[in-house]
């Protein structure tokens, strides 16, 4: 029995292997140390995971993880985690998607699963009410995502039961295939699909009836939900959210010129308006929510007219309508639609596709690559038809998409003649929807970020383009700035709260009440920071041992030498190198970007300190 | 006999189930949607539909049960259910032509909707005002005259 609420207190352990499946007890340290969802599943892979490990190999694990306030009452809660060894950066590989799923695993009795191993055949794994299955998948290996879903909710005849899958591309090991749950709710970045299809795992589906208990009594849960509604319904970010979704700020972004166009060539896309919010808006059908959320922020749309009529999809996100759409040039509003929905029913990352597409349109602009290397196609920025032809060649692949679907970085090595500077990633992640050259936190945030270049991981554009008193264009305080929402980012993905939980009224110190409340550990609104701080250096140390340093936080060098060429952010260009100095100072790390030992002890850390170690004297 | 019905605009659910979750906490003081009085069910990619008593004229949950069980509350018109008479056996649940009668996962005995009298807490909370607490005059099931046709309409319970 676990001693404090809001958590199950159980992990089930699943070797695909050996086909051995274990319940342990969730460690009490581990939740004072790092709270739950991303912190715990970083830790169990830092300690469970040699390093140099083959993220495609049987020895990587898979963390599905929750957070204390998965399945509670609090609102934005809802958001599975899923953690792994990413085959696309070699770092951490965390990614979350929202949907019923974490509440879901909470209701079946665990926090979290650790799957281990390869299975010999494809299977799902299958869990009812703490009992976990392993299954035959065989049946359902080449299918997509959505038959994915239907084919096994069918099987096992129940309307409830949960499900997180891959597609194709997760089967055929494509290095950015996502996981997909509910059939548009994406843990999207860094290649779980591909981790999973390395597996053999189709599948993970969960079903459970248990109550999830607090610490605090009945009367007290209605007066903090009560409370935190009140602030949700008067936020203005909330109001934009259930009529735009993550899209709200596509249109202002491009007003603002950086909107990355043509594979980040430029920073004003002028078919915007074919793909923006408002676009978008006029094809809704009807709102859909993630569990317990009050926000509903996602729609479903359909496409009515035109050469894609009868496309029904999810609204494309923010970062969709940004890579399928102003990165590869593309101003069609059912082009795009239909590119998102291929990507969620193959089972890729929006955000890599996109990117990786323009990274090659860009090679073919410049010639380094023709027809006799693409199969035939001509890749003319913004050809719909092109770009939904290479989803799927990317997804299967054929041809060409073999190369793409090893991600920018690795088709720039193999394309050669120069063209790894127009692969536009970090640490082998692609740049997602905000030229860095137009909001400088950012650009910060991608080169440092413990995932790659992660908006997620310090989203630093809420403060950039909505704070009046922070200038988006300055390097004055960004190090600063960055650090603290690097660090906050990691509680929130920890608790485990939506990321927009700070933007949709949440404080710190509701966030530290409501933790408070539902676990009864004291965590002070200090200790939120400190812990997240904590998992930073955590997966900083993990990126160390794989034989990473500060040589690796760069930004392609488009950012730093070329300017942006028009618009309202005309005209400028990175100083990194500034940036970081700046950065590696607030973080306490020496300045090859090694945090010191001194910050290491600190932050209980200290038996880490021997990878340092390591580090200084081969060096 | 005028009464109150949850009224469901299935048109405005989201399928956030908070519903699901706020009976849960109201009926049992717990947090689990599956003790919960009503379900929200999914219909990708159109609609997602509330389901909760709608206290039939000819209550058939009340008439399949064989063990004195089920009775009317006269003073709101919801269905009450006696569970030192139920036995679980299941007969209502499978009578009930909306699915809207359920089994509880740790008792094992049937609970349904009993209007948290008179003030639902699920209505309270909904956040698109999918449900509402109306006089059955004025609701949109009257309006529709048969709730069946909507369910089979819909396809809601044929598999």
């Amino acid at each position: 029995m676990i001693n404090f609420g809001g958590y199950m207190g159980k992990l089930l352990r699943v070797n695909l292997t050996t086909r051995n499946v274990k319940e342990e007890n969730l460690n009490e340290e581990w939740i004072k140390q790092y709270l739950g969802g991303r912190g715990i599943a970083s830790k169990i892979l830092i300690d469970e995971l040699e390093p140099g490990i083959d993220p495609l190999g049987p020895k990587n694990k898979l963390i599905f993880i929750t957070g204390p306030l998965t399945g509670t009452v609090i609102p934005t809660t809802s958001k599975i985690g899923i953690s792994t060894k990413s085959p696309l950066t070699n770092h951490i590989g965390c990614g979350f998607g929202g949907g019923y799923f974490g509440p879901q695993l909470k209701f079946s009795g665990y926090d979290g699963i650790i799957i281990e191993g390869k299975a010999e055949k494809p299977v799902y794994i299958w869990i009812n009410e703490g009992k976990a299955e392993i299954k035959e998948a065989a049946h359902l290996w080449g299918k997509d995502t959505q038959e994915t879903e239907d084919l096994i909710k069918k099987e096992l005849k129940d309307k409830n039961v949960e499900i997180v899958c891959i597609g194709q591309a997760g089967e055929n090991k494509v290095r950015f295939a996502a996981a997909i749950h509910g059939k548009h709710f994406i843990i999207g970045r860094r290649g779980i699909g591909a981790v999973m299809g390395s597996k053999n795992l189709k599948a993970v589906a969960v079903r459970g009836t248990k109550s999830v208990s607090v610490a605090i009594n009945t009367e007290k849960i209605w007066k903090l939900y009560d409370e935190i509604l009140k602030i949700m319904n008067k936020n203005p970010v909330v109001a934009g959210f259930k009529l735009h979704g993550t899209a709200a700020s596509v249109a202002l972004v491009n007003e603002l010129g950086f909107m990355p166009t043509k594979n980040f060539q430029e920073g004003v896309f002028d078919g915007m308006d074919k793909v923006d919010e408002q676009a978008y808006f006029n094809l809704s059908i009807k709102p859909f929510s993630c569990w317990g959320c009050p926000v509903y922020c996602r729609r479903i749309l359909e496409m009515k007219d035109g050469s894609y009529a009868g496309t029904i999809t999810a609204r494309p996100e923010h970062q969709t309508t940004f890579a399928l759409g102003s990165c590869v040039g593309l101003s069609d509003t059912g082009a795009v639609l239909k590119a998102n929905l291929l990507c969620d029913e193959y089972g890729l990352d929006t955000i890599s596709t996109g990117v990786v597409i323009a990274f090659s349109m860009e090679c073919y602009q410049r010639g380094l690559i023709k027809e006799s290397d693409t199969g035939g196609l001509s890749l003319k920025w913004g050809d719909g038809e092109v770009i939904n032809q290479l989803i799927k060649m990317i997804a299967f692949r054929e041809g060409f998409g073999d190369i793409l679907a090893e991600g920018s970085k690795r088709a720039a090595a193999k394309i050669g003649k120069g063209s790894e500077k127009y692969a536009m990633q970090v640490k082998g992640l692609e740049i997602p929807g905000y030229d860095p050259r137009g909001a400088k936190g950012i650009g910060l945030n991608y080169a440092t970020a413990t995932r790659g270049a992660d908006h997620n991981d310090g989203w630093t554009i809420a403060e950039e383009l909505y704070n009046d008193k922070v200038d988006r264009l300055t390097l004055e305080g960004k190090g600063k700035l960055t650090k603290e929402i690097q660090d906050k980012a990691k509680t929130i993905d920890s608790a485990i709260f939506c990321m927009f939980a700070l933007d949709f009224g949440y404080t710190p110190e509701f966030i530290s009440k409501s933790l408070t409340a539902i676990t009864g550990i004291r965590i002070t609104p200090e200790k939120i920071f400190e812990i997240g701080e904590r998992i930073s250096n955590l997966e900083r140390i993990f990126a160390l041992r794989e034989g990473f340093s500060g040589k690796d936080d760069i930004l392609p060098e488009r950012f730093i030498k070329e300017e942006l060429p028009f618009g309202s952010s005309k005209g400028e260009k990175v100083d990194l190198k500034r940036l970081l100095g700046d950065y590696y100072k607030v973080r306490d790390w020496d300045k090859n970007g090694y945090p010191t030992k001194e910050k290491l002890k600190r932050l209980k850390l200290g038996e880490y300190i021997k990878y340092i170690d390591k580090w200084m004297n081969d060096n | 006999m005028t009464f109150k019905i949850i009224s469901v605009d299935e048109k405005k659910c989201v399928s956030c189930k908070i519903c699901e979750i706020v009976c849960s906490l109201e009926k049992e003081g717990v947090l689990n949607p599956a003790r919960s009085r009503m379900r929200v069910y999914s219909l990708y990619p159109r609609v997602d539909v509330p389901v909760v008593c709608r206290q039939c004229n000819d209550s058939p949950c009340k008439n399949a049960c064989e063990y004195d069980a089920i009775s009317r509350n006269e003073k709101n018109n919801s269905i009450t259910i006696d569970s030192i008479n139920c036995t679980g056996c299941g007969l209502c649940i499978e009578a009930c032509p909306f699915q809207a009668m359920f089994l509880h996962p740790e008792t094992n005995k049937a609970v349904t909707c009993d209007l948290c009298e008179g003030d639902p807490t699920c209505v309270k909370y909904c956040p698109t005002k999918a449900i509402t607490y109306v006089p059955w005059e004025e609701s949109l099931e009257a309006k529709r005259g048969s709730e069946k046709r909507l369910y089979q309409d819909l396809n809601l319970f044929v598999d």
